[in-house]
């Protein structure tokens, strides 16, 4: 379970200070999906790197399984598979080597490490590409790798950011199914993504983030609903705008 | 522990397998710099026995003294009538230095009047320089016998005219004679330690970054001050393979080649001990600079600076300072010091081991912290 609670993160640019994040809350339960889905600049990548424990929020506390994310920051990596939106590999190790690394710096046995990497490989397909080295893979083959490298040491939470970006068809399906695995596993799966099919698909639960705030959530159909949109691309455009709007105008 | 000699043996492996770098620092590089030994080497042998060669120097008006013609072949030197006008010909380069006999040389010899002979040389011409004091010391020479001949003759004893007699005594010993040649091989085996740390250093902090795999990597269960230190320490193992392959191959050449230079292989193996402190301080320094580079070329741009510590190590060794502690204990002096004692065949006592360690790893530490810090900073990990 990965508990965001009231998230606060400001940034000191040459402009003045951004705020990214103005009090993200929700939670992402076990065995359920949860999309994240946000424009631009709404806050998205800030609140996972707080989740994630590569930032440290300003207010608010980010859990893990419970654990807090700045206190109990190792046991919080230890529990917690994260796909970051930058998801470069060492080109010069094969996807095996790549994927062994991180397995090591978890502090797994080679043992436990090389069966890992053969359920990883088996559920992504990647049997054909484990002992080639990564210069020259293509975007699937980079995320396939990428995403194993971020699973070897089968973590109970994931966090996938935009795992399907830039992907074709064939790889983007076949992730999708091995997302729904993690989900059948019983884990928690946090997803962010532009792609609404893809989370109206997926997801269990969809927040939707807009200036660093949670401003809906809920279901696809709960979504569609509340908002009075016939889909959920039409719920997503309703809430951005609502909360963009000026107090008081959205009556 | 186990998580740095993971993160230490992934970077040399990724170093290892990148041929381009293996060959420029393990190949060329180390190739390049015994050459310039040997070279340096062979320059500095010929200048000190060019004093003996036998050589062929062009005369104007030599026919008037027959004498010194003489003295000059049994110096190994033989005069030749020369083609025109010593001025031009030395201006042009056609020749290093022409010898005139002033006009005159016979009537003033007869009538016991210092006699006149010019050197026209350009001192500025290295060359022309060494050749000029060679023939000048040969003149002096005959001006003395002659002198003393003629003070014989009229009844005077030749020593009256020696106020002070001087003597050398040299305390050089044959070792330290010969490894002069190898005034530059402290300055050398410098540059190696820091030129030598930039590329594996670039590579893993801001090649990383480049790659975006830095965020990732972070992400793991482990310190950043631990990843900063493996990435350092895969810096520093590799600078000092390269290290060692120059000096093996810098014994290699000394056993090959005829120069008078050479250096027993404790000797180098104890130069190669000097310098691991500021081997550390070379993978520190470049990871700090690189760690906090935007990119790749940016971190090379900042790299480039680093070339200059070794250059002003040079320039203190042509300049040095007055021997206080500070300069002696200051990093980089305090190694070009001790290797120099080592190179002369002398053995340093243990205080001037502290004063080279003790200092430079200071340094070295303060750099690894700066480091380290760059790696605790979130906007630094994020931002790309």
């Amino acid at each position: 379970m990965i508990e965001a609670l009231d998230l606060h993160k400001s940034f000191v640019t040459k402009t003045g200070v951004v705020k990214a994040a103005r009090g993200v809350r929700f939670v992402a339960p076990d065995g359920m999906i949860t999309g994240l889905l946000g424009p631009n600049g709404a806050g998205k990548t800030t609140t996972l790197r707080m989740l994630c424990t590569l930032m440290a929020p300003d207010e608010g506390r980010a859990r893990v399984d419970g654990l807090d994310s700045v206190l109990q920051q190792h046991e919080v990596r230890k529990r917690l598979g994260v796909l970051p939106d930058a998801r470069g590999l060492s080109k010069r190790l094969t996807a095996r080597e790549n994927i062994e690394y991180f397995g090591r710096l978890q502090g797994m046995s080679t043992p436990r490490i090389a069966a890992r990497i053969e359920t990883l490989s088996t559920a992504l397909g990647m049997a054909s590409i484990l002992d080639r080295r990564t210069e020259g893979f293509s975007q699937g083959e980079r995320t396939k790798t990428a995403i194993a490298r971020s699973l070897v040491h089968d973590p109970k939470n994931v966090i996938l950011d935009e795992p399907t970006n830039g992907l074709d068809v064939m790889t983007t399906r076949a992730l999708r199914d091995f997302i729904l695995d993690l989900k059948a596993q019983g884990r928690c799966v946090i997803l962010s993504s532009h792609v609404m099919q893809e989370v109206a698909a997926l997801c269990d639960q969809i927040v939707i983030i807009s200036s660093g705030a949670v401003v809906a959530s809920g279901s696809t159909q709960a979504l569609t609903a509340q908002l009075g949109a016939a889909t959920l691309e039409d719920a997503f455009v309703t809430a951005v705008r609502t909360a963009s709007m000026p107090l008081g105008a959205a009556s | 522990m186990n998580a740095l000699v993971t993160i230490i043996r992934k970077e040399l492996t990724d170093l290892l397998r990148d041929r381009r770098t293996v060959m420029l620092s393990l190949v060329t590089g180390p190739l390049l710099t015994v050459l310039m030994v040997q070279g340096m080497g062979a320059v500095m042998s010929q200048r000190a026995s060019g004093v003996e060669e036998p050589i062929t120097v062009e005369a104007i008006g030599a026919d008037q003294a027959p004498n010194l013609v003489a003295f000059m072949q049994s110096q190994n030197i033989t005069l030749t009538a020369s083609k025109g006008d010593p001025e031009q010909r030395v201006r042009d380069q056609e020749v290093d230095l022409v010898l005139r006999v002033a006009p005159d040389y016979a009537t003033r010899w007869r009538a016991s009047q210092p006699a006149t002979v010019e050197l026209v040389h350009d001192s500025s011409r290295t060359e022309a320089a060494v050749l000029a004091q060679r023939l000048a010391g040969v003149l002096r020479l005959y001006g003395q016998q002659v002198g003393a001949a003629r003070l014989l003759a009229r009844g005077v004893a030749p020593s009256v005219t020696n106020g002070v007699s001087i003597s050398q005594h040299d305390l050089a010993t044959p070792t330290s004679q010969a490894n002069r040649a190898l005034t530059f091989l402290p300055f050398m085996l410098m540059m190696i330690v820091f030129v030598g740390s930039i590329p594996s250093g670039v590579d893993n902090t801001a090649g990383e970054r480049e790659r975006q795999s830095l965020e990732p990597l972070l992400a793991n269960p482990v310190s950043p001050s631990v990843v900063m230190s493996g990435k350092m320490l895969s810096t520093s193992l590799f600078t000092t393979l390269m290290l060692f392959v120059t000096l093996s191959l810098l014994e290699v050449g000394f056993q090959l080649s005829s120069s008078s230079a050479s250096v027993t292989v404790a000797t180098l193996g104890t130069i190669g001990l000097v310098l691991m402190p500021l081997v550390l301080v070379g993978a520190a320094l470049i990871s700090y600079l690189a760690g906090g580079a935007k990119s790749v070329k940016e971190a090379q741009s900042a790299a480039a600076g680093i070339t200059m510590l070794p250059m002003s190590v040079m320039l203190l060794a042509m300049n040095p300072p007055k021997q206080a502690l500070w300069v002696s204990a200051t990093p980089l002096v305090s190694q070009s010091r001790l290797i120099e004692k080592l190179l002369r065949g002398e053995a340093p006592v243990a205080f001037e081991w502290l004063l080279m360690v003790a200092p430079t790893l200071a340094v070295a530490g303060g750099l690894w912290w700066l480091a380290s810090r760059r790696y605790r900073d979130e906007a630094f990990i994020v931002s790309t």
